[in-house]
């Protein structure tokens, strides 16, 4: 009552409904008055995905509770579980359709936010010649552009941070326990595309890379091709150096091989698992056999047929032709703490070619005549 | 670089509203603006006038910023346009008129606001007001008078010391025209507001402004003071003369502008140098006939260069050639 009595008084020559609110100013405030619909209804989007993830997840997270599963998922039967993997196969029919979709869109989301929300908002003022009628005002164009490019991208730090946090637990919970290839282990694509900090720097990168190309193709169709294009290479390139601060380890284990089998030895083996001594979770890089000369054969596949006597069959003609020299098992693998380096890794990336991108943006603004 | 204006460091109210020196921009292979050396001082209402494609807007644009020359230099009181104090200082009104189609009138006027300092949200209403557009109207939705009205909202607004516009008026309706070109007039005399307007209509230039600058091809061809250049023009009309190829030998002593035949009647306009032939019907010519005049006939510098094979010169452009080697004699 008293702001608006206020306002009153201070306006006598008359009404002046714009003058109340005054959350932003100047650059600020049309940076957001001109992306306020696409804001809204990117809002309404997250808004939907995050209530979809929590009611999605919290019922699989029940039945997980109430039928005991909380150990046994469709990657690892451990000996406890026999009896219970009906109810884990029940869960995954069930759902793996809709965890699909879900993982699908979470991957999706930020290459589609930089196309249609951050690659139209700078090509559409060159499109309609409004970039004309911002830059002859009383503001510099740098303002006028970090006024254009910040309002956004702090929203789209808030809004992905929410999502992060979001689809980081649903990520948990739905790892390994469904037919979905991506969502197998934490370093399987969907699981590390959709959790951790890295969807904070996906969604950062996708803005600056939709306003860079916008400000460079000043075309609103061309920009959204060029950026949906231009982030998917971005994206498998920050993907491809994820693991660049994290090294593979390896771990060795005594073995011995089988030489040529005699006849009556065949019916008598049964195919295993190597026992690569692997931590938990963690990802296998490599494994294959050491000769006590220090060569190494490696191997395919970890499943061998294993003898009675306790050795193990070679596979190849390499290993057969070696085999009384072999002496151990080799296996190189990343554990499963390697997955907060590599979420910071690909964070760090994304935002180090944001600020780039913002810099080529700021360089560009100054030259276009 | 050598720009007078940026040698001395003068007091900006000394300082010409607009100043170029020659000043050009090359689009690719042609030019659209060349050796334009122009000096608008303070408080001056200039027509810009031209045919299409004459470099009026381009010499707009490079004096709001939107721009950068390829040579030469523009400054606005003599600093450099893309200057945050030079930003302040003027308002540009593009021919196309962009406005934020999604803005409402009131979000629009909001924007000048939150962009612009020394912004006077009185003036800017009341433009507003008097086109009868609701402030909660979506810009995408008005008709083109009513964007060029807010659009002169905006800019008058701003309440720049140095106003461009670009062919302001031709979309709004004649009441309109009038209301708001009577809106600038005040506001240049109250404020003492330096405006530089392009126009087509050359009628509605007169009485409007005391300078008018002629570009062709992207040259200037004439800047002058009006009032000169009603007082140093005059518009005979006589019967044709003898010799079909040369112009009237009793007119031969002054300049002559433009020559055209009618039948056997020939009408000139000429800046007389002395005392004009009494068998010739002399009259004061208004501003639209001077400019017309100048904007059919090419620049004599660009005759040259045009070359000799060049027939679209006409005959008439070629005598006028003919005549003033003779006075230069």
């Amino acid at each position: 009552m008293t702001t608006a009595l206020a306002s009153e008084v201070s306006t006598p020559t008359g009404p002046q409904p714009s003058r109340q609110r005054r959350i932003l100013r100047g650059a600020a405030w049309l940076g957001l008055r001109q992306e306020r619909t696409p804001l809204l209804i990117s809002g309404a989007v997250l808004v939907l995905l995050c209530g979809w993830m929590l009611v999605l997840g919290s019922r699989i997270q029940d039945v997980v509770e109430s039928e005991h599963i909380q150990g046994c998922n469709l990657v690892y039967f451990p000996q406890q579980c026999e009896n219970l993997t009906g109810a884990a196969i029940a869960l995954n029919d069930r759902w793996s359709i809709a965890v699909a979709a879900t993982g699908w869109l979470l991957a999706v989301l930020p290459v589609a936010f930089g196309a249609f929300f951050a690659a139209p908002m700078l090509a559409r003022e060159f499109e309609t010649g409004t970039y004309g009628l911002a830059w002859t005002q009383s503001v510099s164009r740098q303002r006028w552009l970090a006024a254009r490019l910040g309002v956004p991208l702090l929203i789209t730090l808030v809004g992905s941070s929410v999502l992060a946090v979001v689809s980081t637990w649903w990520t948990g919970v739905v790892e390994g326990r469904f037919a979905v290839p991506g969502y197998y282990h934490w370093f399987t694509w969907m699981s590390r595309a959709a959790s951790g900090p890295s969807v904070v720097g996906f969604f950062l990168l996708s803005v600056a890379l939709g306003a860079t190309v916008g400000l460079l193709v000043r075309r609103v169709v061309a920009s959204i091709l060029v950026t949906a294009v231009a982030t998917l290479a971005l994206r498998f390139a920050v993907d491809q150096a994820r693991y660049l601060f994290a090294p593979t380890r390896e771990v060795f284990t005594p073995i011995a091989m089988a030489g040529p089998l005699p006849d009556d030895m065949k019916n008598a083996v049964l195919t295993q698992q190597l026992p690569t001594n692997t931590p938990f979770e963690s990802e296998p890089v490599g494994h294959g056999l050491l000769t006590g000369d220090g060569l190494r054969i490696p191997l395919q596949s970890n499943w061998l047929n294993h003898l009675t006597d306790g050795t193990w069959q070679c596979p190849t003609p390499e290993c057969l032709s070696h085999h009384d020299t072999i002496v151990q098992l080799y296996a190189r693998y990343r554990p499963a703490g390697d997955e907060w380096i590599m979420h910071w890794t690909q964070t760090g990336l994304s935002l180090a070619a944001t600020v780039m991108l913002l810099g080529l943006c700021a360089w560009r603004v100054r030259r276009i005549r | 670089m050598n720009h007078p204006a940026q040698q001395q460091d003068r007091p900006t109210g000394a300082a010409p509203a607009l100043e170029a020196v020659g000043l050009g921009l090359q689009y690719r292979r042609r030019w659209a603006l060349r050796d334009c050396d122009l000096r608008l001082p303070s408080g001056r209402v200039c027509a810009l006038v031209g045919p299409n494609g004459a470099g009026k807007s381009t010499l707009m644009a490079l004096a709001a910023g939107l721009l950068a020359p390829t040579e030469g230099s523009v400054t606005v009181f003599g600093n450099g346009p893309r200057e945050a104090g030079s930003l302040r200082r003027m308002a540009y009104l593009r021919q196309d008129k962009p406005l934020y189609p999604r803005f409402t009138v009131a979000e629009t006027l909001r924007a000048g606001r939150e962009l612009n300092p020394g912004w006077d949200q009185a003036i800017a209403e009341r433009i507003v007001r008097l086109g009868d557009l609701p402030l909660d109207a979506k810009v995408g939705t008005l008709t083109a008078g009513q964007r060029t009205r807010v659009a002169f909202a905006l800019v008058l607004g701003k309440r720049p010391d140095l106003l461009m516009l670009d062919e302001p008026l031709a979309d709004v309706d004649p009441v309109a025209r009038q209301e708001l070109t009577g809106i600038l007039m005040a506001e240049a005399a109250e404020h003492g507001t330096t405006i530089l307007i392009s126009s087509h209509v050359l009628a509605e230039l007169d009485g409007v402004c005391d300078h008018v600058t002629v570009l062709r091809n992207g040259r200037i061809r004439l800047s002058s003071d009006v009032e000169d250049l009603l007082d140093d023009h005059r518009l005979v009309v006589g019967a044709a003369a003898v010799d079909s190829d040369g112009a009237p030998p009793e007119l031969a002593h002054h300049e002559i502008v433009e020559l055209r035949r009618t039948g056997r009647q020939t009408t000139a306009l000429l800046k007389p140098s002395g005392a004009i032939d009494p068998r010739w019907d002399t009259s004061r010519p208004n501003l639209e006939d001077i400019l017309i005049a100048y904007l059919r006939t090419p620049d004599p510098q660009d005759r040259p260069a045009a070359g000799a094979g060049a027939q679209t010169a006409g005959r008439a452009t070629e005598l006028t050639t003919g005549r003033e080697e003779v006075t230069a004699r």
